[in-house]
């Protein structure tokens, strides 16, 4: 099977960020699906919101990109910690043309669905098949 | 020999010895992640669970440990094919074990944007208190 999109940024287990850095950037963990019509990429984003959230398409890059403010707990230390709170970013090369005016994003409990509807040339047309008299 | 730590006693001190039980049955080598926050009479947990359901989650406190239990369907969409598959599913369970008992009955969970927040009151029974010394 080909795999349509290629990601370009390492994944979030891998990424340790440098001391020196004020900004931290995770990729986040990312499912890819395609359907007849569509691309539709799913991604790990907890902590972010609609708002928190941008989403380009150049050339065949996508770009997935969040920030968050840091959450600290008022009045108390953190004693125990197995993961940070930083921004999101992700980039993927798109083969498939895609219907740029209609490209759709949502994030609903922590997960970013992007919508990615594929240009009619690159649909799947059903061709009815005739038997030949 | 009474050892140094003996007199230095720090209860959160004790967070070192966390009690950390992993499920494996969430698919992969690592489940969810968990933050442990600490005061004098609280401590807070919040984890990491994008695209779990806040009716899904089993949070239960007994003495000094709390118990988180969730689950993560994997996607449904019609007649799709996955090129890339990164998000684990299936379902975990986690226990945290805190160096105070737990007032069970203030403890409130609460889930947003995919993180879950749970706060963990300390039980007044278990607060240290200062016993007034009486000099006849």
């Amino acid at each position: 099977m080909q795999t349509t999109m290629q990601p370009t940024t390492q994944r979030r287990d891998d990424q340790v960020a440098p001391q020196s850095e004020p900004e931290v950037f995770f990729a986040p963990r990312t499912d890819v699906y395609e359907t007849a019509d569509s691309i539709v990429l799913v991604a790990d984003v907890p902590g972010a919101a609609d708002s928190d959230i941008n989403v380009t398409f150049e050339g065949d890059v996508l770009t997935v990109e969040a920030r968050l403010a840091k959450r600290d707990v008022e009045g108390l230390t953190l004693a125990h910690r197995e993961y940070d709170v930083g921004n999101y970013r992700r980039t993927f090369t798109v083969h498939t043309p895609i219907d740029r005016d209609a490209i759709t994003a949502r994030a609903t409990d922590g997960v970013l669905r992007v919508t990615l509807p594929k240009a009619k040339e690159a649909r799947v047309q059903k061709i009815q098949v005739r038997a030949g008299k | 020999m009474l050892s140094d730590s003996f007199f230095s006693w720090d209860p959160f001190r004790e967070l070192s010895r966390l009690q950390v039980d992993l499920n494996r049955a969430f698919a992969g080598a690592n489940g969810p992640a968990f933050n442990v926050w600490t005061g004098q009479d609280s401590a807070v947990v919040t984890a990491e669970l994008p695209g779990f359901s806040a009716e899904a989650f089993d949070v239960s406190v007994f003495g000094k440990t709390v118990t988180v239990k969730g689950e993560r369907k994997p996607i449904e969409l019609d007649g799709a094919t996955a090129h890339r598959r990164e998000r684990q599913t299936g379902s975990f369970v986690r226990a945290i074990e805190l160096p105070f008992r737990i007032d069970s009955d203030r403890v409130d969970a609460k889930f947003e944007r995919g993180v879950l927040q749970i706060t963990l009151p300390r039980a007044e029974a278990d607060k240290r208190r200062s016993i007034a010394i009486n000099a006849n």
